[in-house]
């Protein structure tokens, strides 16, 4: 028998904690300075992949549980209390952007994500909408629970100077 | 640009296969918050210089000069990952005309094949590891700060002279952000201005400061436990812990090239001149 080499038991308690206390206190909105105008969003899609012996129960299924509708935290409360979540693996989603020189193939690992439009109600509409663009995911509510924000930042580049 | 990053989480298990766009999106791979936690995937990127400065430094500031620039990194284990497999590149393809240089470097190697983009190692740097970093320090062991590390060079002269020019502004950075200032010099990112910040760190054992508020714990840069854990309610004192600590940084690389170049033109100098001398004398 194969020894297995198991999730942290805290690590779940711990990231339903940052969760809550995220969609809770959501970070400063950070106006722009005036040479730069434009903002960009990423998204940080985090997911659970389950245990071979705690598998997720169908929709058909009575224990199946339907998280949609409510507030935030109630979401994410009855989302982590699920048996096969407690026993999942968190995951986090990356991007290797396309390289624009056609014979270089490496290029930056980044989140899903790009520059808001016009058409963007918000910054977060902006990750939501490049989300689905870039890689296919879905982000309504249907799929996801829309967490909150991380601390926006002014971006640099050039060795300090702003983009 | 400002850069706002979102968190979601997948409420289902089953959610439809990604579909990447193949203009914009090599690969996408889910990865284990476990791998990134880890230490021992902590690892550096090397960038080239070249492309990043020729802007703003005189031309003859090359490559060959000064090296390449050295970033913290994470490796990538990705759990599943997806490929634009359309893309040209993915399979590797065979150029019409093979360089004599690069069929001896094949067979030196004893490799008689071009690495697919698969085995090319997932390294996180730069400003996405900074919003990673964020994320995993608000997790335990708290410590997600530490494995970041001020960018730097592999020329041996430079990283010298940008160690010592940059060791105090370093140590001043090191000191607010044990106060809890996670945001000095950038007004635009805060909206009630700035509030020192009682800073706990769990994985510390002995507390060092003491108020009103009860113990706190040394930090130290290594151990930097700002974000949601840090006991402060107040909005606005929090910001992006990477970006506050590289805040000023560049003017040091900026100088420090400087100063080096002036160095090198000085020992060069210095040389020929002790030889020119040598051989009039003989």
């Amino acid at each position: 028998m194969s020894s297995k080499d198991p999730v942290p038991p805290n690590l779940i308690h711990h990231l339903r904690s940052v969760l809550i206390d995220l969609c809770e206190n959501p970070y400063p909105y950070v106006s722009n300075p005036p040479t730069t105008p434009k903002r960009a969003s990423v998204a940080l899609i985090l997911r659970i992949s389950p245990d071979y012996d705690y598998w997720p129960p169908k929709e058909a299924e009575e224990s199946y549980v339907n998280i949609q509708g409510g507030s935030v935290r109630e979401r994410l409360e009855r989302f982590f209390a699920q048996d096969w979540v407690k026993h999942g693996d968190p995951e986090v989603l990356f991007i290797k952007r396309s390289s624009r020189k056609e014979d270089k193939w490496s290029s930056h690992v980044a989140f899903p994500g790009g520059r808001r439009d016009p058409e963007d109600e918000d910054d977060r509409a902006a990750a939501v909408r490049e989300s689905c663009e870039e890689v296919g995911i879905d982000l309504s509510e249907e799929n996801a629970i829309s967490v909150g924000n991380l601390a926006q930042r002014v971006v640099t580049s050039s060795w300090g100077k702003t983009a | 640009m400002v850069l706002c990053p979102y968190v979601f989480v997948i409420s289902k298990h089953d959610i439809a296969p990604l579909r990447l766009q193949p203009s914009e999106v090599a690969s996408a791979h889910w990865v284990s918050l476990r791998a990134l936690l880890s230490p021992s995937q902590r690892t550096v990127e090397f960038v080239d210089v070249a492309n990043r400065y020729s802007r703003d430094l005189r031309r003859w500031h090359n490559h060959f000069l000064l090296g390449e620039m050295v970033f913290a990194a994470v490796r990538l284990i990705p759990s599943e990952s997806s490929y634009s497999t359309s893309q040209s590149g993915f399979i590797p393809a065979e150029s019409k005309r093979v360089s004599a240089a690069s069929k001896l470097r094949r067979w030196w190697r004893n490799d008689p094949l071009p690495a697919p983009s698969l085995d090319v190692p997932l390294h996180l740097w730069g400003l996405t590891l900074g919003v990673m970093a964020d994320f995993l320090d608000l997790l335990p062991p708290h410590n997600a700060i530490r494995l970041w590390i001020y960018p730097t060079f592999t020329a041996y002269d430079l990283q010298f002279i940008l160690w010592v020019m940059s060791y105090r502004f370093k140590a001043r950075k090191e000191e607010l952000l044990l106060q809890g200032i996670a945001d000095m010099g950038s007004p635009i990112t805060l909206e009630d201005g700035v509030q020192a910040v009682p800073v706990r760190n769990e994985s510390f054992a002995k507390p060092q400061l003491v108020d009103a508020d009860g113990p706190h714990y040394d930090a130290g840069i290594e151990g930097l436990s700002l974000g949601r854990m840090a006991r402060q309610p107040k909005r606005g004192s929090r910001s992006d812990a990477v970006g506050s600590l590289l805040e000023g940084y560049y003017d040091y690389i900026r100088r420090s090239i400087q100063v080096t170049m002036l160095t090198r033109t000085a020992v060069a100098a210095t040389l020929l001149f002790y030889f020119i001398k040598r051989r009039r004398r003989i």
